[in-house]
């Protein structure tokens, strides 16, 4: 085990590495001159677009820039954005925890509904359940993000008018934690709905098909002839082996929660990661691009490693192989 | 029995987390709580009953509130709310008018400027603004090179500035220069800054209330949600008629258009059509329809080359010569591009000086206008000798060259598409192939800097000191090298004449003479064609003018509300009398309601999945 872990370990620090030569390297092979863009529209001379230049520290040889870049990232430094000038560090914490509500909230949500529908439509299949719930899913699935939550916003928060139509916060709040409480989950509601819908049709599926791979197994057939009622084998015979996969599944996505999801952060105003690295490629705005792509990275190889880790964990066969 | 073991671990590690999840929402709970006690221990909050606020939805976020470290055109408007400059553009026709200058001269050499500061007028912490905190802004610009991120190029002319006494403003300058009568940059209070003048590039100017000189103040600022300025008493211009202006951020603008619709905000402007012509009829809103200072053209590749005189790039040759570049110009409709590519919401553009600019912008007079004539520009073409080849292009006269043209447009403008393709329409019947290249802004300016296009669309707002956008086709900016950078030319032009009349307007601080001067030079532009104007695109704004009136257009009556060159339109906002206090109490007695009813269904379904439970386990 301890060798186990050592390899692994290992293995997720050479990942790192990479991440962490190619984040600097990738966003400037994307092309784009981040003074260029930053000054479109203003009328700024060239002597003045020369000096922003000097002090973004852009005229210096790629190699100067990148020793640089290593020696301030392993510092803890991930340096100033352009665009806010201010410290990236400071940018990613402020936006870190909207984007853990946002999507935190709607993959428990996605994982419960997913997970709940998905097996009772593989342990019933070919009813009408399973086929509705099926090809609800995969409608919301296949129906493109950002029309979907305008047609969120329009019916419950424009026509209802039930919920805000963006944003965390509401600019008037009445005093007290419990209304600031109340405030941010009333602006939550409508991104969390749209990101559930189009992301829960997955655990559906997953959970769908384990279930029907279990279906005909022997020791179901046991538990039958034991006389326990069909509510008792899903639930405490089929899921516990049907869960396996779709573990994997969540802690996969774990990973790409911190990374939020652009789309429902822009469509929403939501003050998260995903719509910061959005903006930031933008312009692109280099450092806040390296710093968001290494902490959306680094969750990733993170989340990814401890699922394999605690497979073994679930599934002895693993250990065993 | 590992199985059932393990079901009611996953069992219970799901209700774990939907109890975790529950934490998380409740952590700004606890967090608050801790801070503040007790609610009157949070002085932001305000609820008080007709408490006004003017809430402005922007789709752009604000970079950073120091004054001297600013690129957003929105925290630009931030700044002229909260800081006075010396001189401001009038709502009337953007002409210099006194800000915390009352009065300026000029030395009879040009070359030394005096300003006369306004007495009586005070920060909005009540200390008193001198000529000093003027002097102190320009020094630290003048000086120091990270304060010039801002409004650096104010005083690049500038050798020194300097306070005689308390309300005398003396600067000198290199050499005369007009932009001294548009000295916009935002006056800080020295006594905040002077500690911060080091290491201004690190200093964010996030200390809340800001102390400021304009007729609102920051009070509270999150990034990327929202901005709250308050009305400051003592403004010396006057104090506005209402508390506060809330900026509210959404990055989607079709939402931003629905919360209009809805009430959450007061006015939404950078409208495109579609979402200008969804407010038609509704009630309680006032559309404005704006006559704005942007422009959009087709700049020509008139034969690039270098302030050295080395041509590089692979423009095709015939659009060296003017009757090419003029021929085009005849068979552009430019009528029709406002029609199609602006919905309408535009006027067609000639002088190259938008027309919101009274005083300075130039109109053909009917017999040199260029009007839409495909025969006519046929008959140019032909008489410069450029014959159809067999497939119907042009080719140059010695029958090589093919007319096939490289168009670059950006693609993130939809009306550029719809531009495009009518263009390539009527150029076809002049016997020239359009080869419509939509790309990206920055691949655009690539192409357009190194010299790989023929045409290409650029478009610019105008400021109401011309002398950046005339210098665009000046020869000095012509680039030092091939590399595509550093680089200022539009166009690539280089004319002898119009390099004259550009020199002889950046010194010339007589505003008629020179308004005469930039006259001709837009003649000229007109006439040589490196640039053909199209159209200016209106600005599309709405407002909830059951809330407010008032709001004060620039120039007067026609121009836009938000984005001006000033802070007119806030500043002139009446709030509605008659109208009931603010947003939604039922609002919050539906959520709260709603809460409730989704706490006991959660509850009840606890309950009911326990019971079921058991009953099985006893069942089993």
């Amino acid at each position: 085990m301890a060798r186990y872990l050592a390899a692994k370990l290992g293995s997720v620090a050479f990942s790192l590495l990479m991440v962490l030569f190619s984040a600097f390297f990738l966003f400037r092979l994307l092309g784009g001159d981040p003074v260029q863009n930053l000054t479109r529209g203003r009328e700024v001379s060239a002597e003045q677009k020369a000096e922003l230049r000097r002090e973004l520290g852009l005229d210096r040889p790629l190699y100067e820039q990148f020793l640089r870049y290593i020696k301030e990232t392993l510092s803890g430094d991930l340096g100033k954005s352009f665009e806010y000038d201010q410290p990236v560090t400071s940018l990613i914490a402020e936006r870190l925890w909207p984007t853990l509500l946002l999507t935190g909230s709607a993959m428990v949500l996605a994982v419960t509904f997913g997970l709940w529908i998905g097996t009772r439509a593989g342990w019933r299949r070919g009813s009408a359940f399973d086929r509705s719930q099926v090809s609800v899913a995969l409608t919301l699935w296949s129906a493109p993000t950002f029309w979907l939550g305008m047609i969120v916003i329009m019916v419950f928060a424009a026509t209802l008018g039930l919920f805000p139509t963006g944003g965390m916060v509401s600019h008037r709040v009445e005093p007290g934690a419990f209304n600031a409480a109340l405030d941010v989950a009333h602006h939550l509601v409508l991104p969390v709905l749209t990101m559930t819908a189009v992301i829960y049709a997955q655990y559906v599926l997953v959970m769908r098909s384990s279930i029907l791979d279990e279906l005909g197994n022997d020791y179901l057939v046991t538990a039958r002839a034991k006389g326990l009622r069909d509510d008792i084998i899903r639930r405490r015979h089929a899921v516990p082996n049907a869960l396996l996969p779709t573990i994997t599944l969540v802690f996969l996505h774990l990973g790409g929660v911190v990374g939020g999801a652009i789309t429902v952060e822009t469509v929403f105003s939501w003050p998260g990661l995903g719509y910061l690295s959005y903006e930031a490629l933008r312009a692109p705005d280099l450092p806040l691009l390296q710093g968001t792509f290494l902490v959306f990275s680094g969750a990733v190889v993170v989340a990814n490693t401890a699922a394999d880790i605690i497979y073994r964990f679930l599934d002895p066969r693993v250990r065993a192989a | 029995m590992r199985p059932y073991l393990n079901l009611r671990r996953s069992r219970l590690a799901m209700l774990a987390t939907v109890g975790a999840l529950a934490l998380v929402v409740m952590t700004p709970l606890g967090g608050h709580a801790q801070e503040s006690p007790s609610p009157s221990a949070e002085p932001q909050v305000n609820l008080n009953v007709g408490e006004r606020s003017l809430v402005v939805a922007v789709t752009q976020s604000v970079d950073t509130l120091n004054p001297f470290r600013m690129i957003r055109a929105i925290s630009f408007e931030v700044a002229r709310l909260a800081y006075t400059p010396l001189m401001l553009f009038s709502a009337k026709d953007y002409s210099p008018i006194p800000g915390l200058a009352e009065r300026w001269e000029e030395s009879s050499d040009k070359l030394t400027w005096t300003y006369h500061i306004r007495r009586g007028a005070t920060f909005s912490d009540g200390k008193p603004i001198t000529a000093k905190d003027a002097a102190f802004t320009y020094n630290l610009m003048i000086t120091s090179a990270d304060a010039r991120r801002g409004n650096g190029g104010l005083v690049l002319n500038m050798a020194s500035a300097t306070a005689t006494d308390d309300y005398t403003l003396v600067i000198k300058v290199k050499k005369p220069s007009p932009v001294m009568l548009s000295l916009e940059a935002p006056i800080v209070p020295e006594h905040i800054f002077a500690s911060q003048a080091a290491k201004i590039a690190d200093y964010k100017n996030d200390t809340f209330p800001m102390v400021g000189s304009g007729p609102f103040q920051v009070t509270e600022f999150k990034t990327d949600q929202f901005l709250r300025m308050k009305a400051n008493k003592s403004y010396w211009g006057g104090a506005p008629k209402y508390d506060e202006i809330v900026f509210r951020y959404f990055k989607n603008s079709d939402a931003a258009v629905l919360a209009l619709g809805k009430g959450e905000v007061d006015i939404v402007g950078d409208m495109t059509a579609a979402q200008f012509n969804s407010l038609t009829g509704k009630s309680g809103i006032t559309q404005n329809r704006a006559a704005n200072r942007r422009f959009t053209s087709i700049t020509f590749n008139p034969g690039a080359a270098t302030n050295t005189g080395q041509t590089f790039g692979d423009g095709h040759p015939a659009l060296t010569d003017v009757r090419v570049r003029q021929a085009i110009h005849q068979a552009i409709n430019k009528e029709e591009l406002v029609r199609k590519a602006l919905d309408g919401y535009g006027t067609v553009g000639a002088g190259y000086i938008p027309a919101v600019f009274s005083t300075l912008h130039w109109v053909p007079d009917p017999a040199s206008t260029v009007s839409f004539d495909i025969a006519k520009a046929n008959k140019i073409l032909d008489d410069a000798g450029y014959k159809r080849g067999p497939d119907g292009l042009r080719t140059m006269p010695d029958g090589t060259k093919p007319f096939k043209f490289r168009f670059l447009t950006h693609s993130t403008a939809a009306s550029e598409a719809v531009l495009a393709d009518h263009v390539k329409g009527w150029l076809k019947e002049l016997g020239i192939d359009i080869e419509v290249r939509n790309v990206s802004s920055d691949e655009l300016t690539r192409q357009l800097y190194t010299a790989q296009f023929d045409m290409a669309i650029s478009g610019w707002g105008v400021n109401p000191d011309p002398d950046f956008i005339l210098g665009l086709h000046i020869c000095a900016n012509l680039p030092p090298d091939t590399s595509g950078d550093g680089q200022d030319t539009d166009t690539f032009y280089c004319n002898k004449d119009y390099d004259a009349m550009y020199t002889a307007q950046q010194v010339e601080t007589d505003a008629a003479k020179r308004a005469a001067i930039i006259k001709e030079m837009q003649k000229h532009l007109y006439v040589n064609a490196p640039i053909i104007t199209l159209y200016n695109a209106n600005a599309l704004e709405a407002y909830r003018s059951d809330r407010f009136t008032g709001f004060v257009q620039q120039p007067e009556g026609s121009g836009p509300i938000l984005r001006q060159q000033g802070m007119w339109g806030y500043l002139g906002a009446t709030p509605v009398t008659s109208k009931a206090n603010e947003d939604g109490d039922g609002l919050r007695v539906v959520l709260i309601a709603g809460g409730a009813v989704a706490a006991v269904a959660l509850a009840a379904g606890l309950v009911f999945f326990m019971r079921r439970r058991r009953t099985a386990d006893e069942r089993e």
